[in-house]
């Protein structure tokens, strides 16, 4: 063998092996999820920090990222991407409860678990986050950040009329009756394309006519919808209806369409919740931004709303690094990334502990927000659209759109529900909340 | 010595040629066509508690039976039959009246023209969303206007009753101008010499219209109502994005249920039976009317 022969085959070789030990070096993970520079999830800047600090501390993993629009446009990317085999890494979505529920029976999520061991999860988080994130004693999500419902009022146009924040049912009413008198708007609601305003607003109105128990039970099909607590809820919103309380034509208006009526003063109130406080505190002028929660209307039954997660992290089960893909996840929801994902992100994770709102540079309505939401999540209930199987939530949506509007009896739309519950219980898709085994 | 029978004139010889030709055109719509509907009719045979293909089982005409024990099916189809209905009473016999009348106008017609199809370029999402706003019922114009003329305003897109009708002049709003160009091509080739001899006959302006122009529009006429009920009935986008088939399914439509079971519920199986109905519908109204059309011609 002449000398270039030979040089030309350790070149080769060299070639072959450190093109083989670099592919061994290197990572490859992908993640889809929903954060965006503005609208619901708007905490894209947040994780651009914390991308970055990944990335410098793990320079052989290529991360292919790619981000959908929050709301529907995600949950049909996955589901379309788990059904036909060929699924990201790592996603961030919304279905909890029943939708985890389904997930998981087809075997399209990998089971988390001994990663929470591992990681110390369960210490992280608390247990009705668990508990709809968990599917046979498994968990298959990690719940990430808090979504509460409330008010945003203006402070200026309240004092204006000399309204204090609502204490009674009494109070609410008065508080239309005020506004509409001096030509306001007193809540701005848009239930439309989606009903899933309406919906919320349901939810939040059970929580306080029925309180948790009653949420739960509805949720996982042990009892009809059609009890006397869930027509009550939707009897004191079709009262909030005749009483003017809500924006004209609510069931044809969309949701930006009705946070620009806050936006422009034309009314005192929205009732929505965190998922928007990043636009609704950037849009409304200095000094004139409130919350609150809607106030208890019976002595027996505490002050509550609904809550859940905004969304969840998932692992895909034929996840190409399962491990990467669980320590990326750690990764991003570790406690050192608190500040930013607050500061930066306005995403308030949820946490075992309580935040100390003290700590963190945030407009102090945001922290009010949060804190008083807090305070109530063993009261909470958890939200009717983002817990029941997809069937049900498309009766859901239509059904309190029917109600509100005045096209649908009560009756109709609570057997209806009951109906497609039957439906999503055939199919397995029925939320029961997990438990630690 | 003989000519191989091969060779002989009198045989039809196989000509390659034509074949390759038409090879894309076949093989395109193969593709695109005739495979997705061939695959949604055997998916219709099939369910799935997953979705995934894996878990197929035959299930025969159980989902067309359950089909047609949806009530919300049945109504979505009604709502598209009133869609068809809608689309043909405004957009066509509009369409159809302003071609005829710009017929006579030289070459202004050309722009008056343009200035009706304008519509038909803004994208549906886009004309949903303007559209939204022109309906708002506190901050919309049309309400401002209805009430600056002593009328009262309406929830328009709130309104079970009147829903459909109003996300339905939005389509109409941009379909229109489509129709009007489509019968300005079939009016330029009705000789003038017609209009004349039935003037000469005693013909007024109507009886012109109705005993020459429309028989001699009937292509025209033809492409545009089979164009108009293909259209209708499939519709979704603008629908979607306006109302998603609210409030209270008040303006759902076939194509809303077919990708709500799809997309959010995974029940391809029960889509693709509704997709296979919808085929079908579409069939039958399109052959009904270019066969009723054709029958009238050869009666005459």
């Amino acid at each position: 063998m002449s000398w270039l022969k030979k040089f030309a085959f350790v070149l080769v070789l060299t070639a072959l092996f450190s093109g083989a030990v670099s592919a061994q070096d290197s990572q490859f993970l992908e993640v889809w999820d929903q954060w965006e520079f503005y609208g619901m999830t708007a905490a894209g800047p947040a994780l651009e920090v914390i991308h970055a600090a990944w990335n410098e501390e793990h320079p052989n993993v290529f991360m292919d990222r790619s981000v959908f629009g929050g709301g529907w446009p995600i949950r049909n990317a996955i589901e379309l991407a788990l059904t036909s085999g060929d699924a990201p890494d790592v996603f961030y979505s919304w279905p909890s409860g029943a939708g985890l529920t389904a997930y998981a029976q087809e075997g399209y999520l990998l089971d988390l678990t001994p990663y929470a061991d591992k990681y110390g999860w369960w210490d992280r988080l608390p247990d009705w986050a668990i508990e709809r994130n968990m599917w046979n004693g498994k968990l298959y999500a990690y719940p990430w950040e808090q979504d509460l419902e409330y008010v945003y009022y203006n402070s200026v146009i309240f004092e204006e009329l000399g309204l204090d924040i609502p204490q009674s049912w009494e109070d609410i009413l008065n508080w239309c009756a005020v506004a509409n008198e001096a030509g306001y708007i007193p809540i701005s609601f848009s239930n439309s394309p989606d009903g899933w305003q309406g919906a919320n607003m349901f939810t939040d109105m059970v929580a306080l006519t029925g309180g948790r128990q009653v949420g739960l039970d509805v949720l996982r099909g042990t009892t009809s919808w059609n009890r006397p607590e869930v027509v009550d809820a939707l009897e004191k919103l079709l009262e909030m209806v005749d009483a003017d309380c809500f924006s004209p034509g609510f069931n044809g208006k969309h949701y930006g369409d009705s946070l620009a009526e806050l936006y422009t003063g034309r009314a005192t109130s929205v009732w929505t919740g965190t998922w928007v406080i990043h636009d609704i505190s950037g849009n409304m002028a200095e000094g004139t931004l409130d919350v609150f929660y809607m106030p208890a209307i019976y002595d027996d039954i505490p002050q509550a709303t609904h809550m859940s997660e905004g969304s969840a992290y998932y692992i895909w089960a034929h996840a190409s690094d399962p491990d990467l893909a669980a320590e990326y996840i750690d990764f991003v929801t570790d406690p050192r990334w608190l500040p930013t994902w607050i500061e930066e992100g306005f995403a308030i994770p949820i946490q075992k502990d309580p935040i100390d709102w003290s700590i963190y540079d945030v407009a102090p309505v945001i922290g009010k927000a949060f804190r008083i939401g807090q305070e109530m999540q063993d009261l909470n209930v958890d939200a009717f659209h983002t817990t029941v199987a997809p069937n049900v939530v498309r009766a859901l949506y239509q059904g309190v759109q029917g109600v509100l509007g005045g096209e649908l009896s009560i009756e109709d739309f609570l057997n209806n529900m009951d109906e497609e519950m039957a439906v999503a219980a055939e199919l397995g898709q029925v939320w029961e909340p997990g438990e630690r085994m | 010595m003989r000519e191989a029978p091969w060779k002989d004139a009198a045989m039809p010889r196989f000509n390659v040629r034509p074949y390759i030709f038409i090879a894309p055109a076949l093989i395109y719509l193969g593709i695109w066509i005739f495979y997705p509907i061939i695959n949604a009719l055997v998916l219709s045979f099939f369910d799935s508690p997953t979705g995934r293909s894996r878990d197929y089982f035959w299930v025969g005409l159980g989902n067309y039976i359950k089909l047609f024990q949806d009530d919300l099916f049945i109504k979505s189809l009604y709502h598209n039959i009133l869609w068809v209905l809608l689309s043909i009473a405004l957009p066509v016999v509009l369409g159809l009246l302003l071609a005829v009348l710009l017929a006579g106008r030289g070459r202004t017609r050309l722009f008056y023209a343009s200035v009706y199809f304008i519509p038909q370029t803004v994208a549906a999402v886009c004309a949903a969303i303007v559209w939204r706003w022109i309906y708002d019922p506190s901050i919309g114009p049309l309400n401002h206007f209805l009430e600056a003329v002593g009328l009262s305003g309406r929830p328009w897109l709130a309104d079970e009753s009147i829903v459909l009708i109003a996300v339905n002049m939005i389509g109409s709003w941009s379909y229109y101008g489509f129709c009007v160009l489509i019968f300005m091509a079939g009016l330029q080739n009705i000789s003038p010499e017609l209009y004349d001899a039935a003037k000469i006959d005693g013909a007024g302006a109507l009886q012109q219209f109705i005993y020459v122009t429309i028989p001699l529009l009937r292509n025209a006429i033809i492409f545009v109502l089979v164009y108009t009920i293909i259209g209708s009935m499939k519709f979704f986008d603008l629908i979607f994005v306006a109302t998603n088939g609210g409030p209270n399914e008040a303006s759902t439509v076939v194509g809303l249920r077919i990708y709500w079971h799809s997309m959010r519920e995974g029940r391809f199986n029960y889509a693709a039976t509704m997709s296979t109905i919808l085929t079908v519908v579409i069939l039958v109204l399109s052959v009904v009317v270019i066969r009723q059309i054709v029958t009238d011609d050869e009666g005459v």
